[in-house]
């Protein structure tokens, strides 16, 4: 079963002024459990379409279905709830409130999302264990390296339970070293926990390690290669 | 949790943070202090005005307030004066004969209102007795002794012990002179008042204007305590309907002015301070949403409601404000229990200060209600400082917002 359905995508951004094509009719779904990632040269579109698909961006024309919603037919408000309880999120950079411990930084989304104290504090600690952080838990993101912010990210992003992960260019700003524990984390959890990863980079080995590969260029997705995992 | 997450943002540029909350501490510190210099010269004004020049309850004749002639004098006998007395809240009452007169030195002469008084009586409605620079208050046994003022000394250029002329309208009608001795000086905070009343026995002036023995035109009333002004004054005003009833704050109009308006006045100079700060405080919180619209942007993306980034942004506020209102009410408060103790003196404006009727001295004083309702104002400041810069954050598009660099 699909658990995100894409249909004629397109996404215009200034149609007043220039417009820039940065979506030109894109088709795809993602199973659950997949492990995906999204490649192409700078100003293909990738960021787009993940924020598109993360429900934090409107299409121009086009739908995007998670598990039967429409997310164009949902409010403002239900969006961002949607956004809450449905998606996590791994951004390049600034993932994590910076005067919160990284235990408290991944509590903080269960809060938003009112669970009980018991729960959070378990999942938490359950949650940093499994991305290597276990002894970490009360170190503030300052106090932390660029990778172990970003598995700490990965964490909070699991934290609320999604139907799938969307991370843009997650380790951008990691070396090689870090990159690799990031990615090795991802794909356990995604193997262990079968959460389904959709992630964009620009990175060749990043790319290799996925079981899916997307291929954009100019707003259009030229390959879409599925492969067993090596 | 959102609580928490306000709380330590504040700590985040301690500079800044600490630029703010100084300059609140500061506002409120000027705002409150200046406030309670001002309510403790008032204060001290109204007790003198009490306890020196006014008492708490004057009775006259219906006519005397208006036209000061001798003829207007209260009822005879002594029936009204130890009625008053047996009222519940009176400490002590005196009776005056009050008169227009013109006192005059060998050098000079000048209008005064020449008050003959019982000593004995008058010494527990007033505390003028304890404001003699020189001399004594009518001494027993000396021959038409006359207190005076210091200011009035000055202007007749006389001493103790020397002979000034008082000439009044006697009861007749005819211009009629006393000669007077000088037996003690007075100074009190106030040198107009000091410069126009002169006190002489009763049976003096009685007999010189030739009134009968035991005659007066007014009597001052003593309470033992202020708060119990409005309920005496309608206790004798139901006994006496016919006679001329009248409180010190209505007596001396301005001094009733003050008690009424103060508070405006106090509430009026906070305001125009914490609006200053308002503006202050905007702009710094507008530099935060700035400062942090990547953050903002990716809470808002995880799922955070514009209610709880408003929240975040609006307590991250009051926190920052009320830090400050608590700095500056403590600084406040324990620079006014040292003045309050010690008096602040402002030795070089004395005269001016004197001239109006103020003490050069103060001892600022503020009612603890007030730090409650400045407490309350400094709050709704905050969150009023905090809707632009929260709708700025809202107005924030969380893609956007990320792709900034
Ligand atoms: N807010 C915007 N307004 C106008 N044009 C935009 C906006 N955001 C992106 N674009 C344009 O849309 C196109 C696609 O951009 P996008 O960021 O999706 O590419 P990308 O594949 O993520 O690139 P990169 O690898 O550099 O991150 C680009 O040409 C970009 O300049
Ligand atoms: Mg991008």
């Amino acid at each position: 079963m699909n658990v995100i359905e894409i249909q004629g995508l397109e996404k215009v951004y200034n149609e007043t002024v220039v417009p820039v094509h940065a979506i030109r009719g894109i088709d795809l779904s993602f199973e659950a459990g997949e492990f995906a990632a999204i490649v192409g040269p700078s100003g293909s579109g990738k960021t787009t379409l993940l924020n598109i698909m993360g429900g934090l961006d409107q299409p121009s024309s086009g739908r995007v279905m998670i598990d039967q919603t429409e997310l164009g037919r949902l409010s403002p408000r239900q969006l961002i709830r949607f956004r809450l309880d449905h998606i996590g999120f791994v951004f390049q950079s600034y993932n994590l409130i910076p005067v919160l411990t990284a235990r408290e930084n991944v509590e903080f989304i269960m809060q938003l999302q009112g669970r009980p104290k018991q729960e959070r504090e378990c999942r938490t600690l359950e949650l940093l264990e499994a991305v290597g952080l276990g002894e970490r838990t009360d170190s503030r993101p300052s106090r932390l390296s660029g990778g172990q912010q970003q598995r700490v990210a990965v964490a909070r992003a699991l934290a609320s339970r999604p139907r799938f992960v969307l991370a843009d260019e997650p380790t951008a700003n990691l070396d090689s070293v870090s990159t690799h524990t990031l990615l090795d984390i991802m794909e356990k959890l995604n193997l262990e926990e079968q959460m389904t990863f959709i992630f964009s980079t620009h990175d060749v080995r990043v790319m290799n390690k996925a079981r899916r590969v997307i291929t954009m260029e100019d707003g259009k997705v030229i390959s879409d290669v599925k492969r067993s995992a090596d | 949790m959102i609580t928490s997450v306000s709380w330590r943002n504040i700590w985040r540029n301690r500079l800044r943070s600490i630029v703010v909350i100084m300059a609140v501490t500061l506002g409120l510190f000027a705002g409150i202090f200046s406030s309670g210099v001002m309510q403790g010269m008032i204060d001290r004004r109204i007790y003198t005005g009490i306890n020196t020049e006014l008492s708490h309850i004057q009775v006259h004749h219906p006519e005397y307030p208006e036209n000061n002639e001798p003829r207007f004098l209260l009822p005879p006998g002594d029936g009204i004066g130890s009625r008053i007395m047996a009222l519940d809240g009176v400490e002590a009452v005196s009776s005056r004969t009050r008169l227009l007169a013109m006192a005059s030195s060998a050098e000079t002469g000048t209008g005064v209102m020449v008050l003959g008084v019982d000593p004995a009586h008058e010494c527990q409605v007033s505390d003028l007795h304890t404001r003699l620079i020189e001399g004594e208050f009518l001494k027993v046994g000396s021959r038409h002794p006359v207190v005076i003022g210091k200011k009035l000394a000055d202007k007749l250029d006389i001493h103790l012990r020397s002979r000034i002329v008082i000439t009044l309208q006697s009861a007749d009608g005819h211009i009629t002179a006393g000669a007077f001795r000088v037996s003690g000086i007075f100074k009190t905070s106030n040198t107009a008042w000091d410069e126009t009343n002169v006190f002489v026995r009763q049976d003096d002036i009685n007999a010189l204007a030739l009134l009968p023995a035991g005659a007066s035109h007014e009597l001052a009333v003593r309470l033992t305590d202020n708060d119990q002004t409005v309920r005496v004054l309608e206790r004798m005003q139901g006994l006496y309907p016919e006679l001329e009833i009248r409180p010190w704050f209505e007596l001396n109009k301005e001094l009733g002015l003050l008690t009424e308006y103060m508070d405006y006045y106090l509430y009026a100079f906070m305001i125009i301070i914490l609006l200053a700060l308002a503006f202050g405080i905007v702009n710094t919180m507008l530099m935060v949403v700035l400062e942090r619209v990547k953050e903002l942007g990716m809470l808002m993306a995880i799922g955070m409601t514009r209610t709880r980034v408003f929240l975040m942004i609006m307590l991250e506020t009051l926190f920052l404000s009320l830090t400050g209102a608590v700095a500056g009410a403590g600084l406040s408060a324990a620079v006014m229990a040292y003045f309050f103790k010690n008096g602040l003196h402002f030795q070089e404006f004395t005269e001016g200060f004197e001239a109006y009727g103020y003490e050069a001295v103060a001892y600022p004083y503020v009612n603890p209600d007030y730090y409650l309702v400045l407490a309350a104002l400094v709050a709704l400041t905050a969150i009023l400082a905090s809707v632009y810069p929260a709708i700025k954050a809202l107005r924030l598009n969380p893609a956007e917002a990320l792709r900034t660099e």
